[in-house]
Order: structure tokens, then C-alpha cells, then sequence
């Protein structure tokens, strides 16, 4: 697709006309499970300016979720960062971030290592664990485990709660752009780079990569199903999300990534609202949406410009 | 670097045990739904050493065989992903999924972090030494099929990938990409807190009275003192900050090319895809 092409785009998500009912609800479910968050320190993760902890919270369901927290030594107040992690990766162990001046939690949401004892469906499989089922689909609870985690971070009385942000990739990118929809008020800024879960029924006819290649694969075994998984969609996609987004916020996409199709991205971004946004396309970038080729310098000033590590 | 002496007789235990394990035949079952148009999806159960059950994706081009090969030894990290989709068409695609990675994780279950240095003070024990094993048991899989043509048989992905064609002098051509988790790490370690390679560090900060076993075990790791047993084509495609220690993996074997990456993913695909190609043509 050429880059007239993506930028003409049209997703064809729909909007449920209860969707906000349906996430109002989750998050009121999730509200009434008891935070028992818990900070464990690692001493052999720990070095000389940054602490690192083993974080459990309950979430939806009652599912106990993992995290690392990292923290520079010192009082404080710090700025927090909520790191969300992609679809197969493991969520990275902040410490090099930390030592810039941030509190950082990096989530492992549920199905991840570590949080992986109630929900387990694997990879390929999260994507499609029970998606013709929208009140039962994975991503209702996995998106709650990335709400909770930001809550977590809030909760340190060494964050400062006027600065906290997000930042992810890939199904970091859509979690990031989730977190900064339903926290408005309380997200500084994010950083969501080509991001997952954005127009999904038409990105999986646009690529043969995965992880969108599990609907293909699915629909090459079960086509009359295509409307169920079209309508479970509609509820999740991050699409119907970003209008909400108040805070700055950078997203960035490859030109040729095979994974997210960038046409997704440029679709998404044109619906987030508030107004303190830029788009970064990257030209022969695929799915590292030019992290390499700059970009991830572009984050790491945008973040000290907003939130200010070290003031 | 200096090549332990025992290097050659650690690697040859090794390859006596993975040849032990060969004696129980791999489970091959057909999977429908990672099957396409153009290629036909396997789950295997390969037997590695000390009979641990491996799990590999596993691909085959409609069509009539013999294909050329690829072996996609594993990244550092828990997922293994069901091979891409191009490579599939044209050739044999064989993902493994070494212990300690899902799928592959029983008895053993890796931690990330954790993984690296699991058992790093005893090279008999250290857990790469059954990783490296279990790479070797993917390649002879590909061997000991008919639909593989054994000429034409690449080997992708880190460390893994250099140090099987050392240990398999059959490989054609072998694609070295992404971060060396053993080369030279004895300097990196201390001009880093990122991981993996952190993890070195975290051990040695908590266990400082073993940096003289630890350094010996990473003696026999270190992807360079395989450069002599290389006998295939090879690409090393590395990011310009590990030029330096990355280059010598090219220029030591007899076929060796270097390609410092633009750092734009599609870019450096495609020439290494190509590379690939290349390297694999009849």
C-alpha cells in the first residue's frame, strides 16, 4: 500500500451503541476486586541507584498480575512511567530507565510469565481465546490488568501523581493509547508506537503476519464466523477508545510494517482527540516503526520535556 | 578473546549426548489451522538430550520436495512465533522451541530474567549447554527428513545460529541477526544496564567471588571460538554499536559477509531475505 493509500484508509469499525455501558461495567467490576497490591524488593535485579521490586496486584476476576517496579534510590518525588509490554514479549525489567530519573512499572498482564497461573491460552492464542464470546474475550481482563497497573504506580507515594506517562509498542501501542483513554485526567503524556488492536478486523486482511494472522487462520477453518468475531470487535478495538485522550501524546508507525499495517495507525491517530498529538511515519521501517532510526530518541525527549525526571 | 583448551572436548561431549538422544524418533502431527495455501503446518516433539520433549513448528511447501531449509533457532525470550509466512512458500521452515521456552517448558520453565545465568557457574551445568544441544537436535531433525534437501540447509537467528554450524559442519549458509547474548560479553557487561545482558551483572554483583568460573564458562560460549568449525556462507548482520565485536564472526570463516543494518526493519530485511536467497538457490 502506497502511502496515498494509507493515508485514505477508512476503517470500518463500528461503534456499539452500549460500548461505553460495556466498559463502564468492567471497570466497575474491576473497581469492587481489592488492589492487595504488594511490593517485594529483588536485591539481585537491585544496583547502587535503582531499587527493583516484584510487584503482584489483583485485577478482573480476582487474577493475580505481575509487574517489576524499578525506582531511583533517593526520596523522591519521581516521575512515573507505566511500561506496557508487546504481544509475545516479556515485560522488559525497567532498570536503565529508572536510572534516567523515572518510577517505572513495567505490567506483565494476564497470560504473560509470572501471570500466567488462572489464564494461560498461550501464543498464538491470546488474540483468540474466546473471541466469539464478548463478555468472557481475554482482552477484557488483559486490557484491566494495564488500567490497574497505571493505578499501582499511582498508588507510591514517591511518584508524583501530576507526571506520570506511558509508553509502549505494538500491543504496548494499543495498551498505552487504552490507559490514556479511561485515565484522562491522570495520564501526563504516552507514546504509542505502531500500534496493535487498531482497525483488527481490517488489519488481519491486510497482512499474513502475525499476531493478526490467528483471525486468518481461524476464518480459513470457520469463514461463517467472521460476523460473531467482527462483533466482539467493535467492543475492543482501541479505535473506539482514543477519542477520549486528553494528554500530549506521539505515536509512530513503519511504512512497510508487515505486522500493523500503518494504514491502522493512520486511521487510529486521526480519531484521538484533544488536540497535542503528532503522527511520526517512518519510510522503510516495518514493525520497529523507526525506533532505530531516531525515534527512540524522539521518545525519550518527548517524556523529559513533559514529565521532567530530575526537577 | 582466548579459546579455552578444553573447548573442543566440551563441545564433543556434547555432541556424543545430543547423538544418544537421536535414538527416539520426533512426533510429527499435522496442524490444520497453521496450514495455508501454499504450506503445510506441523507441531513436532523433537527428543532432546536427557530425553527432554522439544516443541518446533514445523512448515512444508506444497509440492514436491526436496525443499531447501531453513532451522530458525530460538531468541531470548519465553514465545516462539509460528514461522512467518513468505518463508513458508518456499521453503522448509523449522522454529524450535529450546527448554525452558513455552511449549518446551517441562519440566523446566525459564525465568526472564533469569534464563542467562541459570546455572553460569558450572559449565557441565550451565543451561545453555542443553540449549545449544537442543539446536543441535532441530538440525538433525531437518536431516532426517525426506522432504529437506540436506545441501541446502540454512540456519537463522542469534548465537544459536553460529554456534550450530559450527557443530554441524552440514549447514549451507547460516544468518546471524539480533543482539549476541555471548560475544565478548566479559566488556559489554560493563558499558550496559539493559538486559539480557544485565543479567550478567545482576549475578556478579550478587555472587562476586564466582567471576572467575563465570568468565571460564563464558570462555567456552563465546560465538568466536566456533569461527574455525564454520564451514558455511556467512551473513552477519549486526547494529552499527556492534560492529566492533560482531565483525570478526564474518571475517574469520572462510565465506563471510558483514552487513552493518540501516536500523529501518523493512530495509534490513529485505537484504537479509535475500542474503537468504542467495545463499539457498540451487
Amino acid at each position: 500500500m502506497d502511502l496515498e493509500a494509507i493515508q485514505k484508509f477508512r476503517s470500518s469499525v463500528k461503534r456499539p451503541a452500549d460500548f461505553d455501558r460495556f466498559w463502564e461495567a468492567t471497570i466497575s467490576a474491576t473497581n469492587k476486586v481489592p488492589l492487595k497490591a504488594e511490593f517485594n524488593h529483588v536485591p539481585m535485579r537491585s544496583n547502587e541507584a535503582v531499587d527493583v521490586f516484584d510487584v503482584r496486584y489483583d485485577s478482573y476476576g480476582g487474577l493475580r498480575i505481575a509487574a517489576w517496579y524499578c525506582a531511583p534510590r533517593g526520596k523522591g518525588p519521581f516521575p512515573g512511567m507505566l511500561m506496557v509490554p508487546g504481544y509475545v514479549s516479556e515485560p522488559m525489567l525497567p532498570k536503565s530507565l529508572a536510572a534516567q530519573g523515572y518510577a517505572v512499572l513495567s505490567a506483565a498482564p494476564r497470560g504473560k510469565l509470572r501471570s500466567n497461573g488462572q489464564f494461560n491460552p498461550g501464543y498464538p492464542g491470546l488474540l483468540m481465546h474466546k473471541i466469539t464470546e464478548r463478555d468472557d474475550y481475554g482482552y477484557r481482563g488483559f486490557y484491566m490488568d494495564a488500567l490497574r497497573a497505571f493505578d499501582v504506580l499511582l498508588s507510591r507515594p514517591e511518584v508524583d501523581p501530576t507526571r506520570v506517562g506511558v509508553q509502549g509498542g505494538s500491543q504496548g501501542g494499543a495498551l498505552t493509547l487504552l490507559v490514556a483513554s479511561l485515565r484522562p485526567g491522570k495520564v501526563a503524556a504516552a507514546s504509542a508506537g505502531a500500534p496493535y488492536l487498531c482497525s483488527t478486523m481490517d488489519a488481519a486482511t491486510l497482512t499474513h503476519s502475525y499476531p493478526y494472522q490467528e483471525i486468518n487462520d481461524y476464518l480459513r477453518l470457520q469463514p461463517d464466523d467472521e460476523p460473531k468475531l467482527r462483533a466482539t470487535w467493535d467492543y475492543y478495538d482501541i479505535h473506539n477508545f482514543v477519542d477520549r485522550i486528553r494528554c500530549p501524546i506521539i505515536v509512530n508507525v513503519g511504512l512497510n510494517d508487515d505486522v500493523c499495517p500503518p494504514a491502522t495507525g493512520y486511521a487510529l491517530f486521526r480519531e484521538i482527540g484533544g488536540g497535542k498529538k503528532k503522527l511520526y511515519p517512518y519510510e522503510n521501517c516495518a514493525h520497529d516503526a523507526g525506533t532505530s532510526a531516531g525515534h527512540a530518541a524522539v521518545v525519550r525527549a518527548f517524556m523529559a520535556s513533559k514529565l521532567e525526571p530530575g526537577r | 578473546m582466548m579459546k579455552r583448551p578444553d573447548f573442543t572436548e566440551y563441545w564433543s561431549g556434547v555432541a556424543e549426548e545430543v547423538a544418544k538422544a537421536k535414538g527416539e524418533k520426533a512426533e510429527v502431527s499435522e496442524l490444520p489451522i497453521r496450514s495455508t495455501g501454499g504450506s503445510t503446518g506441523y507441531a513436532v516433539t523433537i527428543i532432546g538430550t536427557g530425553g527432554y520433549r522439544l516443541f518446533a513448528w514445523y512448515s512444508v511447501p506444497r509440492g514436491r520436495g526436496p525443499f531447501p531449509a531453513l532451522l530458525q533457532t530460538p531468541g531470548y525470550g519465553s514465545v516462539v512465533g509460528v514461522p512467518a509466512y513468505e518463508p513458508r512458500q518456499k521453503y522448509v521452515v523449522l522454529a524450535l522451541c529450546h527448554r525452558g521456552q513455552r511449549k518446551s517448558d517441562k519440566p523446566y520453565a525459564a525465568s526472564y530474567p533469569g534464563l542467562l545465568t541459570d546455572g553460569i557457574d558450572n559449565p557441565d551445568k550451565y543451561v545453555f549447554r542443553d540449549i545449544v544441544a537442543d539446536c543441535l537436535s532441530a538440525f538433525d531433525f531437518l536431516l532426517s527428513r525426506r522432504e529437506v534437501d540436506k545441501k541446502r540447509i540454512a540456519v537463522t537467528g542469534n548465537d544459536l545460529a553460529y554456534m550450530t554450524a559450527g557443530l554441524r559442519p552440514q549447514t549451507s549458509a547460516v544468518l546471524v541477526t539480533g543482539e549476541l547474548l555471548f560475544r565478548a560479553v566479559g566488556e559489554r557487561r560493563t558499558r550496559t544496564s539493559e538486559y539480557p545482558i544485565e543479567e550478567f551483572n545482576d549475578y556478579l554483583r550478587t555472587f562476586p567471588r564466582r567471576r572467575d568460573a563465570v568468565e571460564a564458562t563464558l570462555g567456552l560460549f563465546d560465538p568466536l571460538g566456533f569461527a574455525s568449525m564454520v564451514k558455511a556462507k556467512v551473513m552477519i548482520s549486526c547494529a552499527a554499536p556492534a560492529k566492533g565485536y560482531a565483525a570478526p564472526l564474518a571475517k574469520l570463516v572462510r565465506q563471510g559477509d558483514l552487513r552493518v543494518a540501516e536500523g529501518r526493519g523493512h530495509t534490513d530485511h529485505v537484504a537479509e531475505e535475500k542474503w537468504i536467497d542467495g545463499a539457498l538457490a540451487g
